[in-house]
């Protein structure tokens, strides 16, 4: 049940995205006639297997309809709207990759997000592209779409021939090899005649970057804090970090034995590594290839914030660089006392207040004030 | 590819009939299926011996031969073989003839020259630079077994290095799924071959036709495609095999029926099924497992073609029991 205030607010927050699409419009996927479209109000989608033939007929619908959420498939189908899923005809699919609050850290994920958390979801988009799309799969800056999803997160696009006819075990492949999932690390010692080898710090991929960091560790980090990471008991650290140079020397030359580390230890710490190093996302989003994501530039109902093309990363802060609303002043009842951030510090009493519309419709949208007077 | 001459080109064609350059000698020959002509006749009965050779796992080739016509029947034999095959529109078929042909490439690729093999790598539509290969063609076709995850690859700038006994067998499976896509389409300029088809029917592998209180018809399309790939003895990775065995649990498959269904599994060994089937039965220690919700279906990989029904159930076995009471419902 949804009480009559809510209605009330929802009604004015799509009155709102209404204008905001009637003046600046949406910038739509290509090859739309192939996209599966889903919209909602009550939920994220309330409905889907919607498709547009062309950007005018979008345009129209967010200007006449104005959900407050609207998602598209990463998918290109034959018969987008066709039901059930496998009468669509899927001809391939953007590679998506999917990064949430929710995945990253627990401390952030409920309440208001801050700058400070939304920054360590953009470390860990960052991770992505600079440690493993570009030198490891050889994509190009401009292969690779950053978008904000318009709340707790990013949300990065490939779109090119390249990916298009990947299949799911392949985007498995690719989502588990970013994030380390189902990493067995004893894959990467072996064992010849009584010595014991392994990656050199400088070999490509996963190897390299497991021995490089473990180098790095050992020999840069504090001993507390390098404990710490690699996840050993004092004893065991005690006993490495003694002979750190020697160890260091040997994996240098492939050779991981010359100070006698046991199977167990070695697990232990290239494991640790390898979830440190690993990027953290929602794998099942890039695995999934009819998932339908949040439409770029449209706004997201949940904050009032636009999906927006991210293109200078380092300096990208979505509460302030996402804030589509203006500043004329808006009469709210707000429901409790609020602190946050967007586009500077917010402290908000509880009761009857008058705040700037790009404020009005973000506490609206999360649920927490209802507007007075406008309706 | 420099060939030192005619019979040259011609027995590299024998042993790679889907290159370019074999297809520009089969349209050379110019031959006319329809004709009576005793070569022809001969072509097509080589080609349903290749067809049956190639459900036993491989074909036999003479390529060494020195008779330029028993050569050219060798190569003329599969383009027909081929079409037969379409023709047939039987899935299985295709699936056996795919493997059987891939299997046959990999055996000439094992001895060939590394020049050979850098000229095949494009044919197959393999992007490559020097001794790696584009991860795409990786993932796209690298074999099942963990150790070949990409994770333990090394790889740079979207190249994976890998060794030549990989390399062949990344060959082998794109060569595979090209045989496989490209007989999808029927070809029906050549209805008049069907005649020969009842020739190559074959015996399928006994279905699954256990007939208890479980009801296959209602399985989920997940399980359906599962078994459908256990019974074409293509080999199944350790979560699928567990997803299968677990479900057929559930529905009341008896162990000795649910061990059957593994044994065309490449590695199969019954002993070692029957243990973890009864483990899955909770046999050892009274708990019977489940199998994976649809979301972890869907991580793994396994969920297929789900159909409107899936989209109301969180679990395989729950689309089984809803079905099964709309059908009694409705019976
Ligand atoms: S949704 Fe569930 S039941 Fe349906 S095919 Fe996928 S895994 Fe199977």
């Amino acid at each position: 049940m949804i009480t009559l205030e809510e209605l009330n607010a929802k009604t004015w927050l799509r009155e709102k995205f209404r204008e905001y699409y009637a003046k600046e419009g949406v910038e739509p996927p290509p090859m739309i006639w192939q996209r599966e479209f889903g919209v909602g109000n009550e939920k994220k989608i309330d409905y889907r297997h919607m498709s547009f033939r062309d950007d005018k007929e979008l345009l129209g619908y967010l200007r006449s309809t104005t959900p407050l959420y609207i998602s598209y498939s990463a998918g290109y189908y034959k018969f987008p709207s066709a039901t059930p899923m496998e009468k669509k005809g899927m001809l391939g699919a953007d590679l998506i990759f999917d990064f949430d609050l929710g995945d990253i850290s627990d401390t952030c994920s409920s309440g208001f997000p801050t700058v400070e958390c939304l920054g360590l979801v953009k470390n860990e988009v960052v991770k992505l592209i600079e440690e493993f799309l570009i030198p490891d799969f050889g994509f190009s800056k401009d292969d690779i779409l950053v978008f904000f999803s318009g709340s707790k997160g990013y949300h990065i696009h490939i779109r090119n021939d390249l990916v298009f006819d990947l299949d799911q075990r392949a985007r498995k492949e690719l989502v588990d090899y970013v994030s380390a999932a189902g990493m067995n690390v004893r894959f990467f010692l072996r064992r010849e005649g009584k010595s014991l080898h392994g990656p050199l710090p400088s070999s490509n991929g996963w190897g390299g970057r497991l021995a490089k960091e473990l180098v790095k560790v050992i020999s840069e980090y504090p001993p507390e804090k390098a404990r710490n990471i690699l996840g050993v008991s004092k004893s065991v650290f005690q006993k490495i970090s003694t002979r750190r140079g020697e160890l260091v020397d040997g994996m240098n030359r492939g050779l991981w034995d010359l100070v006698p580390v046991s199977m167990a230890t070695w697990e232990v710490m290239l494991s640790s590594l390898a979830l440190r190093l690993g990027v953290k996302l929602d794998r099942n989003v890039t695995i999934d290839m009819s998932r339908l994501i949040r439409l770029p530039t449209s706004l997201h109902g949940s904050s009032g914030l636009l999906v927006e093309r991210v293109k200078n990363l380092d300096k990208f802060n979505p509460l302030e660089d996402a804030i589509v609303f203006g500043r004329k002043y808006i009469r709210l009842h707000v429901k409790r006392n609020l602190e946050f951030y967007l586009g500077g510090e917010q402290k908000i009493e509880a009761g009857e207040v008058e705040l700037p519309e790009f404020v009005a419709v973000y506490i609206v949208a999360k649920g927490e004030g209802e507007p007075i007077g406008e309706l | 590819m420099d060939f030192k001459n005619d019979l040259d080109e011609l027995r590299f064609s024998v042993k790679y009939p889907f290159t370019s350059v074999a297809k520009g000698l089969v349209r050379r020959m110019n031959i006319d299926l329809k004709s009576n002509d005793p070569e022809i006749v001969e072509v097509i009965d080589t080609a349903k011996k290749r067809i049956k050779e190639d459900l036993r796992g491989g074909v036999i080739l003479d390529p060494r031969q020195k008779l330029t016509r028993a050569l050219e029947i060798q190569l003329l034999s599969y383009p027909v073989a081929r079409i037969l095959v379409a023709l047939s529109r039987n899935n299985f078929m295709k699936k056996r003839f795919a493997e059987g042909e891939s299997n046959t490439m990999r055996k000439f690729l094992m001895g060939a020259p590394d020049e050979e093999v850098a000229y095949l790598l494009p044919e197959l539509g393999i992007k490559a630079e020097g001794g790696s290969i584009h991860f795409k063609d990786y993932i796209m076709f690298m074999p099942d077994d963990e150790q070949y995850r990409l994770f333990y690859q090394s790889i740079s700038s979207g190249y994976v290095s890998i060794n030549r006994d990989l390399i062949v067998e990344i060959m082998t499976s794109a060569y595979r799924r090209h045989i496989l896509d490209t007989l999808s389409n029927y070809p029906s300029d050549f209805e008049f071959l069907k005649k020969e088809l009842p020739d190559i029917q074959i015996k399928r592998f006994e279905r699954f036709e256990y007939t208890g209180k479980a009801n296959a018809d209602a399985f989920p399309p997940c399980m359906k495609n599962l078994l459908a790939e256990a019974a074409a003895g293509e080999h199944l990775g350790h979560s699928a095999r567990f997803a299968i065995a677990a479900f057929l649990v559930n529905v009341g498959y008896p162990i000795d029926k649910i061990v059957d269904v593994f044994k065309n599994q490449p590695n199969f060994k019954e002993k070692l099924t029957r243990y973890h089937v009864e483990y899955i039965a909770g046999k050892k220690d009274g708990k019977k497992r489940l199998p994976p919700s649809c979301e972890k279906m869907k991580t793994y990989a396994l969920c297929v073609n789900p159909d409107a029904l899936c989209s109301r159930v969180k679990n395989p076995l729950s689309y089984y029991k809803v079905k099964m009471r709309n059908k009694r419902g409705r019976g």
